[in-house]
Protein backbone atom coordinates (compact mmCIF):
# COMPACT_ATOMS: atom_id res chain seq x y z
CA UNK A 1 0.00 0.00 0.00
CA UNK A 2 1.59 3.33 -0.99
CA UNK A 3 2.03 6.24 1.42
CA UNK A 4 -0.70 8.38 -0.16
CA UNK A 5 -3.28 5.62 0.15
CA UNK A 6 -2.26 4.94 3.73
CA UNK A 7 -2.58 8.64 4.58
CA UNK A 8 -6.01 8.77 2.95
CA UNK A 9 -7.25 5.80 4.99
CA UNK A 10 -5.86 7.26 8.24
CA UNK A 11 -7.54 10.62 7.62
CA UNK A 12 -10.84 8.86 6.77
CA UNK A 13 -10.72 6.84 10.01
CA UNK A 14 -9.93 9.95 12.03
CA UNK A 15 -12.81 11.84 10.36
CA UNK A 16 -15.21 9.00 11.15
CA UNK A 17 -14.10 8.96 14.81
CA UNK A 18 -14.54 12.71 15.16
CA UNK A 19 -17.98 12.52 13.49
CA UNK A 20 -19.17 9.74 15.81
CA UNK A 21 -18.09 11.69 18.88
CA UNK A 22 -19.94 14.71 17.52
CA UNK A 23 -23.12 12.70 16.98
CA UNK A 24 -22.81 11.31 20.49
CA UNK A 25 -22.51 14.79 21.96
CA UNK A 26 -25.48 15.98 19.91
CA UNK A 27 -27.50 13.01 21.14
CA UNK A 28 -26.67 13.74 24.75
CA UNK A 29 -27.58 17.36 24.25
CA UNK A 30 -30.94 16.40 22.81
CA UNK A 31 -31.57 14.15 25.82
CA UNK A 32 -30.42 16.76 28.32
CA UNK A 33 -32.87 19.22 26.76
CA UNK A 34 -35.73 17.10 28.04
CA UNK A 35 -37.48 18.81 30.93
CA UNK A 36 -36.96 16.86 34.15
CA UNK A 37 -40.18 16.34 36.07
CA UNK A 38 -40.44 14.80 39.51
CA UNK A 39 -43.87 13.32 40.29
CA UNK A 40 -44.58 12.89 44.00
CA UNK A 41 -47.50 10.50 44.46
CA UNK A 42 -48.71 10.74 48.04
CA UNK A 43 -51.99 8.97 47.33
CA UNK A 44 -52.87 5.50 48.56
CA UNK A 45 -55.96 4.67 46.53
CA UNK A 46 -56.22 2.63 43.35
CA UNK A 47 -58.13 5.20 41.31
CA UNK A 48 -55.79 8.04 42.27
CA UNK A 49 -52.71 5.92 41.55
CA UNK A 50 -54.02 4.81 38.16
CA UNK A 51 -54.81 8.40 37.29
CA UNK A 52 -51.19 9.38 38.02
CA UNK A 53 -50.01 6.62 35.68
CA UNK A 54 -52.25 7.95 32.92
CA UNK A 55 -50.98 11.46 33.60
CA UNK A 56 -47.33 10.33 33.52
CA UNK A 57 -47.89 8.52 30.21
CA UNK A 58 -49.40 11.64 28.70
CA UNK A 59 -46.33 13.65 29.74
CA UNK A 60 -43.87 11.04 28.47
CA UNK A 61 -45.84 10.77 25.25
CA UNK A 62 -44.99 14.37 24.32
CA UNK A 63 -41.29 13.43 24.12
CA UNK A 64 -40.46 16.61 26.03
CA UNK A 65 -40.30 15.27 29.57
CA UNK A 66 -38.33 12.71 31.53
CA UNK A 67 -40.19 11.49 34.59
CA UNK A 68 -39.00 10.32 37.98
CA UNK A 69 -41.26 9.44 40.89
CA UNK A 70 -41.36 9.33 44.66
CA UNK A 71 -44.14 8.34 47.01
CA UNK A 72 -43.59 11.11 49.55
CA UNK A 73 -42.18 14.62 49.66
CA UNK A 74 -38.46 14.24 50.40
CA UNK A 75 -37.19 15.82 53.59
CA UNK A 76 -33.50 15.14 52.95
CA UNK A 77 -31.23 17.07 50.60
CA UNK A 78 -31.09 15.91 46.98
CA UNK A 79 -27.76 14.38 46.03
CA UNK A 80 -28.58 14.18 42.33
CA UNK A 81 -29.53 16.62 39.60
CA UNK A 82 -32.35 19.04 40.46
CA UNK A 83 -35.66 18.91 38.65
CA UNK A 84 -37.25 21.56 36.49
CA UNK A 85 -40.82 20.94 37.62
CA UNK A 86 -42.23 19.01 40.56
CA UNK A 87 -45.82 17.71 40.42
CA UNK A 88 -47.26 16.73 43.78
CA UNK A 89 -50.47 14.71 44.06
CA UNK A 90 -51.28 15.02 47.75
CA UNK A 91 -53.38 12.68 49.83
CA UNK A 92 -54.83 15.41 52.05
CA UNK A 93 -56.64 17.53 49.46
CA UNK A 94 -58.20 17.07 46.02
CA UNK A 95 -55.62 19.15 44.19
CA UNK A 96 -52.54 18.67 42.07
CA UNK A 97 -49.72 21.04 42.99
CA UNK A 98 -47.38 22.13 40.20
CA UNK A 99 -44.23 23.46 41.79
CA UNK A 100 -41.43 25.42 40.14
CA UNK A 101 -38.41 27.31 41.45
CA UNK A 102 -40.11 30.68 41.45
CA UNK A 103 -43.19 32.16 39.84
CA UNK A 104 -43.77 31.59 36.09
CA UNK A 105 -42.60 35.08 35.15
CA UNK A 106 -39.18 34.30 36.64
CA UNK A 107 -38.67 31.14 34.56
CA UNK A 108 -36.73 30.86 31.32
CA UNK A 109 -38.82 30.93 28.15
CA UNK A 110 -38.22 27.19 27.57
CA UNK A 111 -39.22 26.27 31.12
CA UNK A 112 -42.26 28.56 31.02
CA UNK A 113 -43.40 26.82 27.87
CA UNK A 114 -42.83 23.38 29.43
CA UNK A 115 -44.75 24.48 32.51
CA UNK A 116 -47.65 25.53 30.31
CA UNK A 117 -47.66 22.08 28.70
CA UNK A 118 -47.59 20.35 32.10
CA UNK A 119 -50.45 22.51 33.35
CA UNK A 120 -52.51 21.80 30.23
CA UNK A 121 -51.99 18.06 30.45
CA UNK A 122 -52.70 18.05 34.18
CA UNK A 123 -55.90 20.04 33.64
CA UNK A 124 -57.01 17.64 30.91
CA UNK A 125 -56.21 14.49 32.88
CA UNK A 126 -57.66 15.59 36.19
CA UNK A 127 -60.51 17.77 35.02
CA UNK A 128 -61.74 15.71 32.10
CA UNK A 129 -64.95 13.70 31.93
CA UNK A 130 -63.24 10.30 32.18
CA UNK A 131 -60.88 11.13 35.00
CA UNK A 132 -60.65 8.47 37.68
CA UNK A 133 -59.66 11.06 40.30
CA UNK A 134 -61.00 14.60 39.76
CA UNK A 135 -58.73 17.33 41.17
CA UNK A 136 -58.10 21.04 40.80
CA UNK A 137 -54.71 22.03 39.41
CA UNK A 138 -52.89 24.77 41.33
CA UNK A 139 -49.48 26.40 40.91
CA UNK A 140 -47.15 28.47 43.07
CA UNK A 141 -49.19 31.64 42.52
CA UNK A 142 -52.53 29.98 43.15
CA UNK A 143 -52.22 28.38 46.54
CA UNK A 144 -50.09 28.38 49.69
CA UNK A 145 -49.00 24.73 49.55
CA UNK A 146 -47.26 24.88 46.15
CA UNK A 147 -45.62 28.16 47.12
CA UNK A 148 -44.28 26.76 50.40
CA UNK A 149 -43.03 23.57 48.74
CA UNK A 150 -41.34 25.64 46.04
CA UNK A 151 -39.10 27.22 48.69
CA UNK A 152 -38.62 23.98 50.58
CA UNK A 153 -37.64 21.90 47.55
CA UNK A 154 -35.41 24.68 46.20
CA UNK A 155 -33.53 24.87 49.51
CA UNK A 156 -32.94 21.10 49.46
CA UNK A 157 -31.76 20.95 45.87
CA UNK A 158 -34.77 19.18 44.42
CA UNK A 159 -35.64 22.18 42.25
CA UNK B 1 -101.06 -68.91 49.23
CA UNK B 2 -103.06 -66.55 51.46
CA UNK B 3 -99.97 -66.15 53.67
CA UNK B 4 -97.93 -65.46 50.53
CA UNK B 5 -100.28 -62.67 49.37
CA UNK B 6 -100.33 -61.23 52.88
CA UNK B 7 -96.53 -61.22 52.89
CA UNK B 8 -96.37 -59.42 49.53
CA UNK B 9 -98.89 -56.82 50.70
CA UNK B 10 -96.90 -56.29 53.91
CA UNK B 11 -93.66 -55.92 51.97
CA UNK B 12 -95.28 -53.39 49.65
CA UNK B 13 -96.64 -51.43 52.59
CA UNK B 14 -93.22 -51.39 54.23
CA UNK B 15 -91.70 -50.23 50.96
CA UNK B 16 -94.22 -47.42 50.54
CA UNK B 17 -93.77 -46.31 54.13
CA UNK B 18 -89.96 -46.35 53.77
CA UNK B 19 -90.10 -44.29 50.58
CA UNK B 20 -92.43 -41.79 52.25
CA UNK B 21 -90.15 -41.39 55.23
CA UNK B 22 -87.16 -40.93 52.94
CA UNK B 23 -89.00 -38.32 50.85
CA UNK B 24 -90.03 -36.43 53.96
CA UNK B 25 -86.44 -36.50 55.23
CA UNK B 26 -85.12 -34.96 52.03
CA UNK B 27 -87.80 -32.31 52.12
CA UNK B 28 -86.98 -31.61 55.75
CA UNK B 29 -83.26 -31.17 54.94
CA UNK B 30 -84.02 -28.79 52.07
CA UNK B 31 -86.52 -26.90 54.14
CA UNK B 32 -83.92 -26.55 56.93
CA UNK B 33 -81.34 -24.93 54.64
CA UNK B 34 -80.87 -21.36 55.82
CA UNK B 35 -79.87 -18.36 53.75
CA UNK B 36 -76.43 -18.38 55.34
CA UNK B 37 -75.99 -22.07 54.55
CA UNK B 38 -76.86 -21.42 50.93
CA UNK B 39 -74.24 -18.67 50.73
CA UNK B 40 -71.73 -20.94 52.48
CA UNK B 41 -72.42 -23.60 49.88
CA UNK B 42 -71.76 -21.05 47.14
CA UNK B 43 -68.51 -19.93 48.80
CA UNK B 44 -67.36 -23.51 49.39
CA UNK B 45 -68.02 -24.71 45.83
CA UNK B 46 -64.95 -26.52 44.44
CA UNK B 47 -62.40 -24.24 42.79
CA UNK B 48 -59.29 -25.02 40.80
CA UNK B 49 -55.86 -24.72 42.47
CA UNK B 50 -55.01 -22.05 39.93
CA UNK B 51 -56.33 -20.49 36.75
CA UNK B 52 -55.27 -18.05 34.08
CA UNK B 53 -57.51 -16.22 31.66
CA UNK B 54 -57.98 -13.37 29.25
CA UNK B 55 -60.52 -10.78 30.36
CA UNK B 56 -62.14 -8.03 28.34
CA UNK B 57 -63.93 -5.26 30.18
CA UNK B 58 -66.16 -2.89 28.22
CA UNK B 59 -67.48 0.27 29.83
CA UNK B 60 -70.59 1.83 28.29
CA UNK B 61 -71.86 5.21 29.42
CA UNK B 62 -75.38 6.56 29.31
CA UNK B 63 -74.82 7.98 25.83
CA UNK B 64 -73.81 4.60 24.45
CA UNK B 65 -70.11 5.46 24.17
CA UNK B 66 -67.86 2.54 25.01
CA UNK B 67 -64.30 1.95 26.13
CA UNK B 68 -62.68 -1.49 26.24
CA UNK B 69 -59.81 -2.73 28.35
CA UNK B 70 -58.14 -6.09 27.97
CA UNK B 71 -56.21 -7.80 30.74
CA UNK B 72 -54.57 -11.10 31.50
CA UNK B 73 -55.34 -12.54 34.92
CA UNK B 74 -53.88 -15.27 37.11
CA UNK B 75 -55.68 -16.73 40.13
CA UNK B 76 -54.60 -18.99 42.94
CA UNK B 77 -57.61 -20.58 44.60
CA UNK B 78 -60.00 -17.85 45.65
CA UNK B 79 -57.54 -15.74 47.62
CA UNK B 80 -54.92 -14.46 45.17
CA UNK B 81 -55.43 -12.56 41.92
CA UNK B 82 -52.84 -10.88 39.74
CA UNK B 83 -53.65 -9.08 36.54
CA UNK B 84 -51.84 -7.01 33.95
CA UNK B 85 -53.41 -4.71 31.39
CA UNK B 86 -52.75 -5.56 27.74
CA UNK B 87 -54.77 -2.81 26.04
CA UNK B 88 -55.36 0.01 25.38
CA UNK B 89 -51.90 1.56 25.27
CA UNK B 90 -52.60 4.12 27.98
CA UNK B 91 -52.85 1.35 30.60
CA UNK B 92 -50.70 -1.40 29.04
CA UNK B 93 -48.30 -2.92 31.54
CA UNK B 94 -50.11 -1.58 34.61
CA UNK B 95 -50.41 -4.49 37.00
CA UNK B 96 -52.44 -5.25 40.08
CA UNK B 97 -52.15 -7.83 42.85
CA UNK B 98 -54.72 -8.62 45.50
CA UNK B 99 -54.28 -11.16 48.27
CA UNK B 100 -57.21 -11.97 50.51
CA UNK B 101 -56.12 -12.35 54.11
CA UNK B 102 -57.73 -14.78 56.59
CA UNK B 103 -59.90 -11.99 58.03
CA UNK B 104 -61.25 -11.28 54.49
CA UNK B 105 -59.40 -7.96 54.28
CA UNK B 106 -57.27 -7.48 51.17
CA UNK B 107 -53.59 -6.74 50.67
CA UNK B 108 -53.41 -4.82 47.38
CA UNK B 109 -50.46 -3.70 45.28
CA UNK B 110 -50.33 -1.68 42.09
CA UNK B 111 -47.47 -1.37 39.59
CA UNK B 112 -47.27 1.88 37.59
CA UNK B 113 -44.84 1.34 34.68
CA UNK B 114 -44.38 4.98 33.62
CA UNK B 115 -43.32 5.91 37.13
CA UNK B 116 -41.46 2.67 37.83
CA UNK B 117 -43.38 2.48 41.10
CA UNK B 118 -44.93 -0.48 42.92
CA UNK B 119 -47.35 0.87 45.50
CA UNK B 120 -49.11 -0.70 48.44
CA UNK B 121 -52.74 0.33 48.18
CA UNK B 122 -55.04 1.37 51.00
CA UNK B 123 -57.41 -1.48 51.88
CA UNK B 124 -60.26 1.02 52.09
CA UNK B 125 -60.08 1.21 48.32
CA UNK B 126 -62.14 -1.96 48.11
CA UNK B 127 -65.38 0.04 47.83
CA UNK B 128 -63.97 2.11 44.96
CA UNK B 129 -64.85 1.20 41.40
CA UNK B 130 -62.36 -0.95 39.52
CA UNK B 131 -60.80 1.04 36.66
CA UNK B 132 -63.84 3.24 36.18
CA UNK B 133 -66.12 0.22 35.85
CA UNK B 134 -69.36 -0.42 37.71
CA UNK B 135 -67.72 -3.20 39.78
CA UNK B 136 -66.13 -2.27 43.07
CA UNK B 137 -63.09 -4.24 44.19
CA UNK B 138 -65.36 -5.80 46.81
CA UNK B 139 -67.88 -6.82 44.15
CA UNK B 140 -65.09 -8.71 42.39
CA UNK B 141 -63.79 -10.45 45.49
CA UNK B 142 -65.18 -12.24 48.52
CA UNK B 143 -67.07 -10.77 51.40
CA UNK B 144 -66.84 -12.12 54.94
CA UNK B 145 -69.97 -14.21 55.28
CA UNK B 146 -70.17 -13.35 58.97
CA UNK B 147 -70.53 -9.64 58.22
CA UNK B 148 -74.06 -10.15 56.88
CA UNK B 149 -77.47 -11.45 57.93
CA UNK B 150 -79.20 -13.67 55.37
CA UNK B 151 -82.85 -14.36 54.62
CA UNK B 152 -84.42 -16.62 52.00
CA UNK B 153 -87.01 -14.43 50.33
CA UNK B 154 -88.43 -17.09 48.04
CA UNK B 155 -87.69 -19.83 45.53
CA UNK B 156 -88.46 -19.34 41.88
CA UNK B 157 -87.50 -20.33 38.37
CA UNK B 158 -85.00 -18.07 36.63
CA UNK B 159 -84.04 -18.77 33.01
CA UNK B 160 -85.42 -22.28 33.39
CA UNK B 161 -83.42 -23.06 36.55
CA UNK B 162 -84.56 -23.38 40.15
CA UNK B 163 -83.06 -20.60 42.26
CA UNK B 164 -83.08 -19.43 45.85
CA UNK B 165 -83.58 -15.69 46.21
CA UNK B 166 -81.49 -14.57 49.20
CA UNK B 167 -81.30 -11.16 50.84
CA UNK B 168 -77.97 -10.25 52.47
CA UNK B 169 -77.98 -7.31 54.88
CA UNK B 170 -74.58 -6.03 56.09
CA UNK B 171 -74.03 -5.38 59.78
CA UNK B 172 -72.16 -2.20 58.72
CA UNK B 173 -73.79 -0.79 55.57
CA UNK B 174 -71.35 2.17 55.44
CA UNK B 175 -68.40 -0.20 55.34
CA UNK B 176 -70.09 -2.49 52.82
CA UNK B 177 -71.22 0.37 50.61
CA UNK B 178 -74.73 -1.07 50.28
CA UNK B 179 -77.87 -1.24 52.44
CA UNK B 180 -78.48 -4.79 51.22
CA UNK B 181 -78.09 -7.17 48.27
CA UNK B 182 -80.46 -9.72 46.79
CA UNK B 183 -78.97 -12.75 45.02
CA UNK B 184 -80.54 -15.36 42.78
CA UNK B 185 -78.63 -18.61 43.41
CA UNK B 186 -78.95 -21.70 41.21
CA UNK B 187 -79.09 -24.70 43.49
CA UNK B 188 -77.83 -27.18 40.87
CA UNK B 189 -74.43 -25.54 40.45
CA UNK B 190 -74.44 -23.14 43.44
CA UNK B 191 -73.62 -20.06 41.45
CA UNK B 192 -75.40 -16.69 41.51
CA UNK B 193 -77.09 -15.80 38.23
CA UNK B 194 -78.23 -12.35 39.27
CA UNK B 195 -77.45 -9.93 42.11
CA UNK B 196 -79.18 -6.66 42.93
CA UNK B 197 -77.27 -4.05 44.93
CA UNK B 198 -79.17 -1.43 46.92
CA UNK B 199 -77.59 1.87 47.92
CA UNK B 200 -77.39 3.21 51.44
CA UNK B 201 -80.82 4.85 51.09
CA UNK B 202 -82.33 1.51 50.08
CA UNK B 203 -82.80 2.32 46.39
CA UNK B 204 -81.78 -0.14 43.69
CA UNK B 205 -78.34 0.96 42.47
CA UNK B 206 -76.85 -1.87 40.40
CA UNK B 207 -77.88 -5.14 38.80
CA UNK B 208 -75.28 -7.83 38.09
CA UNK B 209 -76.30 -10.47 35.56
CA UNK B 210 -74.10 -13.53 35.12
CA UNK B 211 -75.27 -14.48 31.66
CA UNK B 212 -72.85 -17.31 30.93
CA UNK B 213 -71.68 -19.97 33.37
CA UNK B 214 -69.52 -22.73 31.90
CA UNK B 215 -67.96 -25.91 33.21
CA UNK B 216 -64.23 -25.80 32.55
CA UNK B 217 -62.27 -28.92 33.36
CA UNK B 218 -64.84 -29.82 36.01
CA UNK B 219 -65.18 -26.38 37.59
CA UNK B 220 -68.12 -24.02 37.12
CA UNK B 221 -66.97 -20.54 36.10
CA UNK B 222 -68.88 -17.35 35.35
CA UNK B 223 -67.53 -16.29 31.95
CA UNK B 224 -69.87 -13.48 30.97
CA UNK B 225 -71.20 -10.90 33.39
CA UNK B 226 -72.78 -7.47 33.17
CA UNK B 227 -73.02 -4.88 35.90
CA UNK B 228 -75.51 -2.13 35.19
CA UNK B 229 -75.84 0.97 37.34
CA UNK B 230 -79.52 1.79 36.97
CA UNK B 231 -79.04 5.22 38.54
CA UNK B 232 -76.24 6.48 36.25
CA UNK B 233 -77.22 4.31 33.24
CA UNK B 234 -73.59 3.20 33.03
CA UNK B 235 -72.87 -0.44 32.25
CA UNK B 236 -69.83 -2.74 32.39
CA UNK B 237 -69.58 -6.00 30.46
CA UNK B 238 -66.89 -8.50 31.45
CA UNK B 239 -66.07 -11.45 29.24
CA UNK B 240 -63.55 -14.14 30.14
CA UNK B 241 -61.94 -16.32 27.51
CA UNK B 242 -58.91 -18.58 27.08
CA UNK B 243 -59.52 -19.96 30.56
CA UNK B 244 -57.03 -22.62 31.66
CA UNK B 245 -57.07 -24.25 35.08
CA UNK B 246 -54.46 -26.07 37.11
CA UNK B 247 -51.58 -25.16 34.80
CA UNK B 248 -49.19 -24.44 37.69
CA UNK B 249 -48.93 -20.65 37.95
CA UNK B 250 -45.46 -19.56 39.19
CA UNK B 251 -45.49 -18.29 42.76
CA UNK B 252 -43.69 -15.05 41.79
CA UNK B 253 -46.83 -13.95 39.95
CA UNK B 254 -48.48 -13.37 43.32
CA UNK B 255 -45.73 -11.19 44.82
CA UNK B 256 -45.34 -7.42 44.71
CA UNK B 257 -41.82 -7.88 43.31
CA UNK B 258 -43.29 -9.89 40.45
CA UNK B 259 -45.67 -7.17 39.28
CA UNK B 260 -43.19 -5.39 36.95
CA UNK B 261 -42.55 -8.72 35.19
CA UNK B 262 -46.17 -9.74 34.59
CA UNK B 263 -46.42 -8.35 31.08
CA UNK B 264 -43.56 -10.61 30.08
CA UNK B 265 -45.33 -13.66 31.56
CA UNK B 266 -48.49 -13.34 29.46
CA UNK B 267 -48.79 -16.44 27.26
CA UNK B 268 -48.51 -16.00 23.51
CA UNK B 269 -51.94 -15.55 21.96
Amino acid sequence: MNTQRRLFITVAILALMIASVGIGVLGETAQSEQVRVLVIDETHGIQSSLQIELFARALVGTGTFSIHALTEIPTEKNTGEPYDIVVIVPSIVEQVWIVTAGVPSQLTAQLAQALHVVESITDKMYGGEHTLDPRAVVGVTDDLFPAVYSGFLLCNGWL
Amino acid sequence: MKNGKRLVRTMMLIGILTMSVLALSVAAVAADLTGKQIIETVNNAPVANDARLLMTMTLINGQGQSLSRQMWSWKQGTTKTALVFLAPDDVKGTAFLTIELPDYSNDMWLYLPSLGLTKHIDANSKTQNFMGSDFTYDDMGHRDINDYDYKILREETYDGNHVYVIQATPHDPQEAGYSHMISWIRDDIWKPVKVEYYDLSGKLEKIQTNSKIEKIDGYWAITDMTMENVQTKHKTIVTMTKIEVNTGVPAEVFTSDGLPKLLGLVPQQ
